[in-house]
């Protein structure tokens, strides 16, 4: 059977979470392709038709929402090789500036190659849009675009002249060259510089400069002074991309997010503390290099694309951070084959106000360029990501419902840790724990210490495990349930878990009808949410026995591994939901007669059945529509596409269920036909 | 053992139950020794009775007959793994004796005339791996021609006969040797008895199990079989169903056929000189006799390159060394004229077709027709043919580990079967290549050293299986087993177990010899000229410190004589750390570490990543076709490493056509009686995979190409490739192991395929502009 990623998901939550009560489930996301070409580093959004859907703007396009399928010029498109170098533009960035109530588009290149212009909304019109001049060159690496001086207009926040300053229009006079006004001394600031962000560090109410060497303090308005003061401060070495003032622990004062070498490694927050009656800085890094992967959960190069926002409605700006795809071609850089990542990072804060990130993966086929956006673009509040590089521009749409930060789910505790005395251990102790978990729980505790020479007398290196049998028959039967969640916390005296730390076996009804799995997604001294899908279990309605082993052979001897179970449970969707949603192969050819797609029903009781609308457009065209009458689990509908009248390129397909409880959408390509 | 006694009196008593009802007809001989057990019911025939009119039965003359007995009713040792196994076979008393002959003889019968059924069967329950059995069977004008090799297979034969005055004559008229267990034969009046409470009973026995044995073991369930969809008119007017499955997916014996899978157009694309598979099935509505396919010429590609085989399924362990428990799979692609198919019960037809070297580009079609008491249906098949061949990439290496049938040849004693050993080999040569595999692990073999110092090799036999490696067209450095057990066995006076089981830090004399040993086979090799050797002086140690212990030693004695060593262990687990700074090729299992690392390493020193993916090699499952060819192509492709290399081209244990006998379960491709190569659906699935391979590596060299033309068309076009390129390494859901989750559908491997294909086609057409 081939399973959908989507059906495992795992959650990795860092050590420092270990009392968050309310942890989140992942947010599903769904990839939808703007284009697979390249032709920008940049991207934002707008409603450039004032159709009131939002749109996507990247380069040469916007993009219509909200399926985004139409693109329209902006100026003449020019499609760039991937190696060796960025495009002519790197930020997109949105504004009315012409003043008409028509968003216009300011487009910036590169550093020491383009000019700078705004191209001004033809109201509804066909054709380019009009090009207005803006400056000779807009220098630094990650120029913000921001009201930092409070006037009620944006500006750029850039280099000129080895000064840092804003470059403003003239609002009397749009179309006219932008003005610079310095609010640094002249330094010999890199033109390629690192690290750049607008935000309110002294919370005197006015935006200040972030820079990766400190902070510039805008001095109150009408005070004369052009000069902003400079607190230095240096972040990183080599700096990041762009930068946030944000109060992460929640203690009053805003902290300082920046990725630490936008064409390295690196991901942190800086806790603003007192030192002297002065603002100073104390890192809390929340990504390392590959070496520190399993501490921090992710590994990824090239953060040079970084935004915040509320991804998962729980009140606190999470941070949505993209690699960099080939910035300096496919040999530059760390990591340039790197997968192309997306990764949000959850902020939660303990009960004590310790903050920390929890990484989640977004996508890994898409990854950034210059810019990354977190905006809600679909109109459901939800704010997606929107993300563009060398392998095109993209909308990541946010799945997670909106009502809650996690769809609402129902559970059954199935292993409790008042079940302790339940488990039987080999080679291995199990007991209750009293310290509390990820929910403030108690937990069932795994000791396990490798030993190669003790043990079972033929086989010193053994299988040490614990095992739980599920006594009542009423409890037996899981098939009405969608997933079985697990949530342990896997404390080692090794500096990693070994690639096999734990596996997982279930007897549905006995060791040779077992469902048997290798607990990957394990990591050292991090909570980690598995959850299974009941459908993979051999006979879900007759589970007779839960076991959970390691291999002795994976370990060094004398190894210390603790094991905290904080629930064992079974849940499932309390909503209907399109779980794994997608057509078989993403690449068919044109003249294909059958598309199956397959996916999971959940949230509906046994038994119900429910009208599920399938529809495959291409090119803005409804090409199949079909419905169906179904019933929770495995579906596999086969739509025929005898008649529809498809070419080659990209299609559409999605599922809803009446009445918009819910709905899946999935691309689907397809290839000239061979035999045509 | 006193349960095995049980049991046969068990055996013997049912027989004897029988007996009274076949005292005078049927005529039942056991053919074997003085001593061996006698199948109750049936008369001791040993090499020494002649035929007497007294006796009414016997042979002809007494030259060159000789017996053999060899019981296995108990489970046997096996010390290396330190446990009792099943032995190769569970022999009956009527398989556990034979008589074998050398020249031609004859077993007479006198009985009364009539008209007479006569079974006969052939086997021999010794080893005798180098015996090539090619002989024939004769009754009266009838002639069976029977082959195989070795001990542990049988062979049953039917004749019909008249008696008249004279005995009836069983002639056996070898080319190697002949061999036979037992001969029965019956009249009319006694046909049900003797099938259905001799034959039935002991063709279970011999060609599954004993009944006490088989009762131990258990069936899986298929696979959810899935509804049969409506049948059309014609179909129930027919009485089948035809429909077409991606190779790539398996189909069992009730697998129903999906709504969208009947009335099957069979499509592929290939380049020439490409091997391309096509399947279709047939569900039968009922019983159907004489079933058979047929296809004539597909454009540029004549019938005779077009291999048409049908899918057997076989009872296969859920891994290697289970034990009663089974599953039936699809498996190997067997030859066939005509079948006879039960209703309800799949029968899948695989037909690969080669598209010649020559053949021109373009879009072509034909048909394949199936055939049956039922009626018949004929599928519509289209195939393009591309304007291009495909590239080797000659940084990559594809080889198998190999039982080299050259070691059975050295070892038989006739000409006909070493001939016969030295042809399938050859054969089995070819195979490879035509799968993209082109290197395989070989061993010195040899001992310790004499007490003069000396090593003695087989040089002769190693050069005949280096020659034939050279003449196929293999490369790459040869992995090179060498005799380490046995200078262990010298120094320790005791062999370690499987995977070192046991061992011990060794002498340093053992440390020197080894590196001695090194030494001599490397002299040996510069001398003839040899491709570069990788020592591989242990098959995959254990993580036991010992183990580790002793691996650090034998490698550093094996560097010590220069050369480069092979370990097969996975390097990401850390008890193996101390040995890493003496490995120069890591041969693992799955693709792990992962390509950044892997990478990172290679170009950090001089270490190699070869990578046995045994998952798919039928080990422990027969069904990862699909796993198989991502493993070989794109996963391939993604993982950094640098050699695929499986455990084996073929595997047996007892009788190669029964999966449950043995110790451990048989796997991999079989061969026909004559040695002809007998591919399963998988192996076919590492060609595929190989060649989506070769698809990226075109690409990827014409991009290269591309650049380098700078023209601004080509440019593009390479710049376009290379977008495409990315959209499918990005797609590909990287894994340590392709088996069967989370794996591409079918259909998307084709597609994937064929953008690729696009690519060098739009990079041909741009070549060709300014």
């Amino acid at each position: 059977m081939n399973t959908s990623a989507c059906f495992v998901a795992g959650v990795v939550l860092l050590a420092g979470a270990l009392m968050d009560a309310d942890a989140a489930a992942p947010i599903q996301w769904e990839r939808r392709v703007l284009t697979d070409k390249y032709y920008c580093d940049g991207i934002q959004r707008g409603d450039f038709n004032r159709d009131g859907q939002m749109d996507v703007v990247a380069g040469p396009f916007w993009y219509e929402g909200p399926t985004f399928q139409a693109a329209h010029e902006i100026y003449p498109p020019k499609e760039f090789p991937k190696p060796p170098s960025p495009t002519d533009s790197l930020y997109s960035f949105v504004h009315d500036f012409s003043g008409d109530g028509w968003p216009d588009v300011l487009v910036i290149g590169r550093v020491l190659f383009h000019q700078a212009f705004w191209y001004e909304n033809p109201r509804g019109q066909t054709g380019h849009w009009k090009k207005h001049f803006v400056h000779e060159r807009v220098q630094a690496e990650s120029p913000a675009f921001a009201d930092i001086d409070q006037d009620g207009r944006p500006e750029i926040v850039c280099i000129w002249q080895n000064q840092w300053g804003l470059l403003k229009p003239d609002p009397k006079g749009p179309a006219e060259p932008w003005a610079f006004h310095r609010v640094t001394r002249e330094t010999n600031w890199h033109h390629y510089y690192h690290g750049t962000g607008v935000g309110d560090v002294n919370s005197d109410g006015r935006p200040d400069l972030l820079l990766n060497d400190g902070w510039w303090e805008r001095p109150p308005a009408g005070s004369g002074q052009t000069e902003w003061i400079a607190h230095r401060f240096k972040f990183a070495a080599k700096g990041g991309a762009q930068m946030f003032a944000y109060d992460v622990d929640g203690d009053g004062d805003n902290d300082i997010i920046t990725s630490l070498d936008a064409h390295g490694w690196g991901l942190a927050w800086f806790e603003q503390v007192r030192e002297g009656g002065a603002a100073a800085f104390r890192e809390h890094k929340i990504m390392g290099d590959r070496s520190e992967e399993s501490r921090f959960g992710a590994a990824f190069s090239q953060p040079h694309a970084l935004d915040l926002a509320d991804l998962d409605g729980d009140g606190l700006q999470d941070i949505v951070v993209g690699k960099r795809v080939w910035a300096h071609g496919p040999k530059g850089d760390v990591e340039p084959d790197g997968a192309p990542v997306i990764y949000w990072f959850r902020l939660t804060r303990g009960a004590g106000g310790q903050a920390s990130y929890v990484p989640h993966l977004v996508d890994d086929q898409s990854g950034a360029g210059c810019q990354v956006v977190a905006a809600d673009v679909t109109g459901d509040g939800r704010p997606d990501i929107l993300t563009v590089s060398k392998l095109g521009a993209f909308v990541l749409v946010n799945g997670m419902p909106a009502a809650s930060a996690e769809p609402a789910m129902e559970k059954r505790i199935v292993f409790g840790p008042e079940m302790a005395g339940q488990w039987s251990a080999a080679e291995s102790t199990v007991d209750a724990s009293p310290r509390q978990g990820w929910a403030s729980h108690p937990m069932l505790h795994w000791h396990i210490a490798v030993d190669h020479f003790g043990g079972e007398a033929n086989y010193p290196v053994g299988w040490p495990r614990i095992s739980c049998a599920l006594r009542d028959p009423a409890s037996r039967d899981w098939s009405a349930w969608d997933y079985l969640q697990l949530s342990i916390y896997a404390g080692t005296s090794r500096d990693a878990l070994p690639r096999e730390p734990v596996g997982l076996a279930i007897y549905a009804p006995d060791k040779n009808s077992a469902y048997q799995r290798i607990l990957h997604e394990l990591k050292k001294d991090a909570w980690t949410r598995i959850r299974i899908p009941i459908a993979e279990l051999p006979r879900a309605q007759d589970v007779r026995l839960m076991q959970f082993h390691i291999a002795d052979s994976h370990y060094r001897h004398q190894d210390q591994l603790d094991l905290y179970f904080e629930e064992i449970a079974l849940v499932r969707y309390a909503q209907p939901a399109f779980l794994g949603f997608g057509p078989e192969s993403r690449v068919m050819f044109a003249d294909t007669a059958h598309v199956p797609v397959r996916f999971r029903l959940a949230g509906i009781a046994p038994g119900e059945t429910l009208e599920v609308a399938f529809e495959l457009r291409q090119g803005g065209r409804t090409a199949v529509r079909t419905t169906a009458r179904l019933a929770r689990g495995l579906q596999r509908i086969v739509l025929d596409l005898r008649g529809a009248q498809l070419s080659a390129g990209d299609c559409e397909l999605s599922a809803g269920i009446a009445g918009g409880a819910a709905r899946a959408t999935a691309p689907l390509r397809l290839a000239p036909s061979p035999w045509q | 053992m006193k349960g095995i006694m049980i049991r046969n009196r068990l055996v013997f008593t049912m027989l004897a139950m029988i007996a009274p009802m076949a005292a005078a007809s049927p005529h039942l001989f056991d053919m074997g020794a003085t001593r061996s057990a006698v199948a109750d019911g049936f008369e001791r025939v040993t090499p020494e009775q002649l035929f007497a009119m007294s006796s009414g039965h016997g042979w002809q003359a007494r030259d060159g007959l000789r017996a053999q007995a060899r019981a296995y009713t108990a489970l046997v040792e096996n010390r290396s793994r330190g446990r009792e196994e099943p032995p190769p076979i569970w022999t009956h008393p009527i398989t556990e004796d034979c008589i074998l002959g050398g020249v031609e003889n004859a077993f007479l019968i006198q009985a009364p005339p009539g008209a007479y059924e006569v079974y006969v069967m052939c086997g021999t329950s010794e080893a005798m791996r180098s015996q090539f059995f090619d002989f024939d069977v004769q009754v009266g004008a009838d002639s069976r021609r029977v082959q195989f090799e070795g001990g542990y297979q049988f062979r049953a034969l039917r004749f019909r006969a008249q008696i008249g005055s004279e005995p009836l004559a069983l002639r056996f008229k070898p080319r190697s040797q002949w061999v036979v267990n037992a001969v029965l034969a019956w009249t009319a009046p006694d046909a049900a008895h003797v099938e259905k409470d001799i034959i039935a009973p002991l063709e279970e026995w011999v060609f599954r199990m004993p009944p006490d044995e088989w009762a131990k073991w258990k069936a899986d369930p298929e696979p959810e079989p899935g509804i049969l969809p409506p049948v059309s008119a014609a179909d129930r007017e027919r009485r089948f169903v035809a429909y077409s499955r991606h190779y790539l997916e398996c189909i069992y014996p009730h697998t129903a056929p999906r709504g969208e899978e009947l009335d099957p157009a069979l499509r592929l694309f290939a380049t020439p000189g490409e091997l391309e598979p096509m399947t279709f099935a047939i569900h039968p509505l009922r019983d159907l006799k004489g079933a058979r396919v047929r296809m004539g010429a597909l454009g540029p590609v004549p019938p005779e390159q077009i291999d048409i085989r049908r899918v057997r399924f076989v009872k296969a362990r859920p891994n290697y060394t289970v034990q009663y428990r089974y599953r039936i799979v699809p498996d190997m692609l067997e030859r066939f004229d005509s079948i006879d198919l039960e209703s309800g019960e799949n029968a899948r037809f695989w037909l690969t077709v080669r598209v010649p070297d020559d053949a021109a580009p373009g879009l072509y079609r034909g048909a394949v027709t199936f055939e049956c008491s039922g009626g018949q249906v004929e599928l519509p098949v289209a195939l393009r043919v591309l304007p291009f061949r495909l590239r080797e990439d000659p940084n990559k290496i594809f080889g198998i580990y190999y039982r080299h049938p050259y070691d059975l040849m050295a070892g038989a004693t006739d000409e006909v079967s070493r001939e016969h050993f030295r042809r399938r080999a050859e054969w089995e040569h070819a195979d490879m290549v035509a799968h993209g595999t082109r290197n395989i692990v070989l061993s010195c073999g040899g001992g310790a050293a004499d007490s003069e110092g000396k090593f003695r090799f087989n040089w002769d036999l190693l050069a005949d299986k280096l020659a034939l490696w050279k003449r196929f067209g293999f490369r790459g450095p040869i992995v090179m087993g060498i005799g380490t057990d046995a200078v262990y066995a010298k120094h320790m006076k005791e062999r370690y177990g499987s995977h070192l089981r046991g061992v011990q830090v060794p002498p340093e004399a053992f440390c020197l010899e080894i590196t001695a040993m090194v030494k001599a086979i490397e002299a040996e090799r510069r001398r003839r000229g040899w491709p570069e050797f990788l020592y591989y002086p242990v098959d995959e140690p254990s993580t036991e410190a010992a183990a580790v212990q002793f691996m650090v030693k034998v490698l550093q004695a094996c560097k010590a004589a220069g050369v480069r060593t092979y370990v097969t262990a996975d390097p990401t687990h850390d008890q193996f750390d101390p040995m890493r700074p003496y490995v120069d090729v890591w041969c693992t299992q799955p693709f792990a570490p992962d390509r950044e690392t892997v990478l990172a390493d290679m170009k950090a020193r001089p270490v190699e990543y070869w990578c046995y993916p045994n998952h798919v090699n039928g080990e422990n499952d027969h069904t990862p076709v699909a796993g198989a060819r991502m493993t070989y192509g794109f996963g391939f492709w993604r993982s950094g490493f640098r050699t695929l290399i499986p455990w084996i081209y073929s595997s047996s244990s007892g009788d190669p056509f029964n999966y449950l006998d043995g110790s451990a379960m048989d796997f991999f491709n079989r061969h026909e009686p004559d040695g002809r190569p007998m591919p399963v659906a998988m192996w076919e699935a590492y060609r595929e995979g190989y060649d989506d391979y070769r698809y990226v590596y075109t690409l990827e060299q014409m991009i290269a190409e591309a650049r380098q033309n700078g023209s601004p068309a080509a440019v593009k076009a390479a710049s376009q490739a290379e977008r495409e390129l990315q959209s499918i390494w990005n797609a590909i859901r990287v894994q340590p192991k392709y088996k069967h989750d989370d794996l591409w559908s079918p259909a998307e491997f084709d597609a994937c395929r064929w953008l690729v294909a696009l690519q060098i086609m739009e990079l041909r057409k741009a070549g060709q502009q300014p």
